[in-house]
């Protein structure tokens, strides 16, 4: 059974402060986990995305309204490393 | 003195990054830096189980669940420094020619880590206040927001 994906006000702007390429992902994932809700109250999932040289790393931070079914992002962030070191 | 320094102190003695063992094989080094490569993944894997089951879904005060949280966060950054000061003795036997099994995923684990760290726990339970109070944006909106403006 598939939740409700939303975000906190805050996770919100956290997003807004990301690469449009990167919100797309997280938003991405997130539709992905209230598609398959994990379980328990909170869960941690990142993706690793490739670029030319690089390798972007998006975090995305849920809790999990078993009850409501919601799937809520609290917590969305990016790094960029080189891809091979 | 931790095992990084041991590596160090061995590739001194040895500059070409390789160090010949009685029986001819050159390879102490690689072994010694995939031994660290592998304690550091045991290590994130065991943080993460302590964020699993310590952390996610407990019911505790908000102060004691921040300084739960905060705890866990360090654990994480301070991993994060250990595993760079491996990740690049790892790669300096790799520039040798002898590859570090374990390297990439080390690299990649870093990585993951260092993207969670960019948000604190004082800012996801922020975030959690939000949600307890009913304050949700769905996903859908934000979504169809950034559409609009990438089509501007």
């Amino acid at each position: 059974m598939s939740y409700t994906p939303g975000f906190a006000p805050d996770a919100q702007s956290q997003l807004g402060a990301l690469d449009p390429s990167d919100q797309e992902v997280a938003i991405d994932e997130l539709d992905r986990l209230a598609a398959r809700p994990p379980s328990g109250d909170e869960y941690v999932g990142e993706v690793v995305t490739e670029g030319v040289g690089t390798r972007r790393y998006v975090f995305v931070h849920v809790t999990i309204d078993q009850v409501r079914s919601i799937v809520t992002l609290v917590g969305v962030g990016c790094v960029e490393r080189p891809a091979g070191g | 003195m931790t095992a990084v320094h041991l590596f160090d102190a061995l590739a001194t003695l040895d500059p070409s990054g390789l160090l010949h063992q009685e029986n001819g094989t050159a390879d102490g080094l690689a072994q010694l830096a995939e031994k660290l490569v592998a304690a550091s993944l045991d290590e994130v894997r065991r943080i993460r189980e302590y964020e699993q089951q310590f952390v996610f879904g407990a019911q505790r005060h908000p102060d004691a669940d921040l300084a739960v949280r905060r705890s866990v966060w360090e654990m994480f950054a301070a991993w994060t420094d250990d595993a760079e000061q491996v990740l690049a003795r790892a790669k300096s036997v790799a520039r040798t020619g002898v590859p570090v099994s374990g390297a990439d995923q080390l690299d990649d684990a870093i990585g993951r880590v260092r993207a969670r760290l960019t948000v604190t726990p004082e800012q996801v339970l922020a975030a959690k206040e939000q949600v307890r109070q009913g304050q949700f944006v769905p996903a859908k909106e934000m979504r169809d927001e950034l559409h609009a403006r990438l089509r501007a």
